[in-house]
């Protein structure tokens, strides 16, 4: 059997409407939970101590973050280079993303990914990396 | 002289006949389109090499093919009739996927449903052209994109059709640059291309330990024929995020994951015997599997055309294209778009975000096909 006829002999049709709503639904509810999910930690989570005024904790200068990121890769690199200064000579790339996110630059994995492909950023082994000066 | 006869009748090229050349030819482009052009590699060179294995000649009845009981090949292809492969690539890839890009913009997740469109007028479609039932349920999750899930439905379903199914899916998967980026530019104005996404917010641990819970428990009781497959992925997120177990996590993404993609992709490709393959309904599979791949693609434009519609924040249509979860070579084209609009455009990270919502989808979409032809 072909045509028309084979599918309502299947119940295609409800079948494939049926199948579609369900997997919408089904989405868009498992959506509707994610987007509650911060609210429900919310709840959970202790408020944070208002910052302490004139803190005199703080003793190394805020980094000043470009909204864009030289298009040098030399210059992107000085950026990144200044952030692993206190992860030591080798350091794992999850902890450069970190810091990187922490003080907002953008794109770090784009931009990670550049220096590994320019041999900027290099493995050591063990899964840690460290900067290679870039050759001109 | 006689025994000597009788060896040469017995070899490979003596029994050959022209469907074995056809069969080499399709396993030669696989193994030439993984080195040559690095298309899905991982995937296609396996396949491609297990298509060249399968199609060796030989007698029947030695206990060698793929078909035949207790060959070797056959308790390898063990692992793609039972699931049990697909099953274990999803807890791989739960243990790779990072959820923070969708967790920041939950919204992405409709895109991911509306791409799964696709593998439901497929169904209609393979229906109309007098496959049955089950056969035209496990073509029609060719338009999720997702190997192993196909291969997982096909083998509960349709058995029968799991060779030119999975050769099927996967050479649209490695053909999505060229298959996608038409579809998505017609759809498409410049305008629309060239809308940026904002930075998305910063997500907390709590929020990623939560997502495989939640997402566990509203998938697999939607529908708990996925089980086997968002059982293993949720829980391979889960060991990635909790922090606690990188040691297995580690093992999950990197040597248990491309263990079973080796023997998925060996045993799929050589489950490919010419007489077994090449039939009708290959090729009407391969037709269907194509109308499936676009239809997704452009049901997932669509959609984000559509939300920009009813939304104030706009978003970048060109992200429903990797609301189908071909990981990641769908992202990859939605980025390479984007950029050449404007290559101050970063999509990447929001189009990732699609695609693993992608393969929840198609998942879910799985266990309802086979709920729906259960008996």
């Amino acid at each position: 059997m072909y045509g028309l006829a084979a599918i309502q002999q299947a119940n295609g049709w409800a079948m494939a409407g049926a199948g579609a709503c369900i997997v919408l639904a089904g989405l868009a509810v498992l959506s509707f939970l994610i987007s509650m999910i911060p609210h429900l930690t919310g709840l959970f989570e202790k408020k944070a101590p208002p910052p302490a005024e004139n803190s005199e904790i703080e003793t190394k200068p805020k980094m000043i973050v470009p909204d864009k990121l030289p298009a040098d890769l030399g210059a992107a690199s000085t950026i990144y280079i200044s952030l692993t200064e206190d992860l030591g000579e080798a350091f794992n790339l999850i902890d450069l993303h970190q810091k990187s996110k922490e003080i907002g630059l953008p794109h770090p994995h784009l931009s990670i990914n550049r220096f590994r492909e320019a041999g900027v950023l290099v493995s050591v082994g063990e899964g840690r990396f460290s900067w290679q000066p870039l050759s001109e | 002289m006689e025994l000597l006869l009788q060896f040469l009748t017995n070899t490979g090229y003596y029994l050959a006949d022209y469907r074995h050349i056809l069969m080499w030819a399709i396993g030669i482009l696989f193994v030439y389109l993984a080195i040559g052009k690095q298309y899905e590699p991982l995937l296609l060179l396996p396949i491609g090499f297990g298509v060249l294995l399968g199609n060796v000649p030989f007698f029947k009845g030695f206990g060698l093919g793929i078909y035949e009981p207790n060959s070797v090949l056959h308790y390898l292809y063990f692992g793609v009739t039972t699931g049990v492969y697909p099953s274990i690539v999803f807890l791989g890839l739960g243990a790779m996927t990072d959820f923070s890009s969708l967790l920041a913009r939950p919204k992405l997740m409709l895109l991911g449903a509306a791409a799964q469109m696709g593998i439901f007028f497929t169904l209609i479609s393979a229906l109309a052209l007098g496959f049955l039932p089950k056969e035209a349920a496990s073509i029609a999750i060719i338009g999720g994109a997702d190997g192993p899930t196909s291969i997982f439905l096909t083998a509960k379903l349709a058995p029968h059709l799991i060779g030119p199914i999975a050769i099927a899916a996967y050479s649209y998967m490695a053909l999505i640059p060229i298959i996608q980026p038409p579809i998505m530019k017609l759809l498409t104005t410049k305008a629309e291309r060239r809308i940026h996404m904002p930075d998305p917010r910063p997500v907390s641990r709590k929020e990623l330990l939560i997502f495989p819970v939640i997402g566990l428990f509203l998938c697999c009781f939607l529908a708990p024929a996925s089980i086997p497959l968002l059982g293993t992925f949720f829980f391979g997120n889960l060991m990635k995020v909790s922090g606690v177990v990188d040691r297995l996590a580690q093992t999950a993404r990197n040597a248990i994951i491309d263990t079973a993609t080796i023997f998925l992709g060996l045993t799929v490709g050589a489950s490919t015997q010419a007489d077994v393959f090449l039939t009708t309904k290959s090729v009407g599979i391969f037709a269907l599997g194509a109308v499936a791949f676009s239809i997704a693609t452009a049901s997932g434009v669509l959609f984000g055309k559509l939300m920009n519609l009813v939304s104030k924040e706009k978003i970048n249509p060109l992200l429903g294209a990797a609301g189908v979860s071909a990981v990641p070579g769908s992202a990859r084209e939605v980025h390479v778009m984007g950029q050449k609009e404007d290559p101050s455009n970063y999509l990447l990270m929001h189009a990732m975000a699609c695609n693993s919502s992608g393969v929840i989808g198609s998942a879910i979409c799985a266990g309802i096909l086979w709920s729906f032809n259960v008996g």
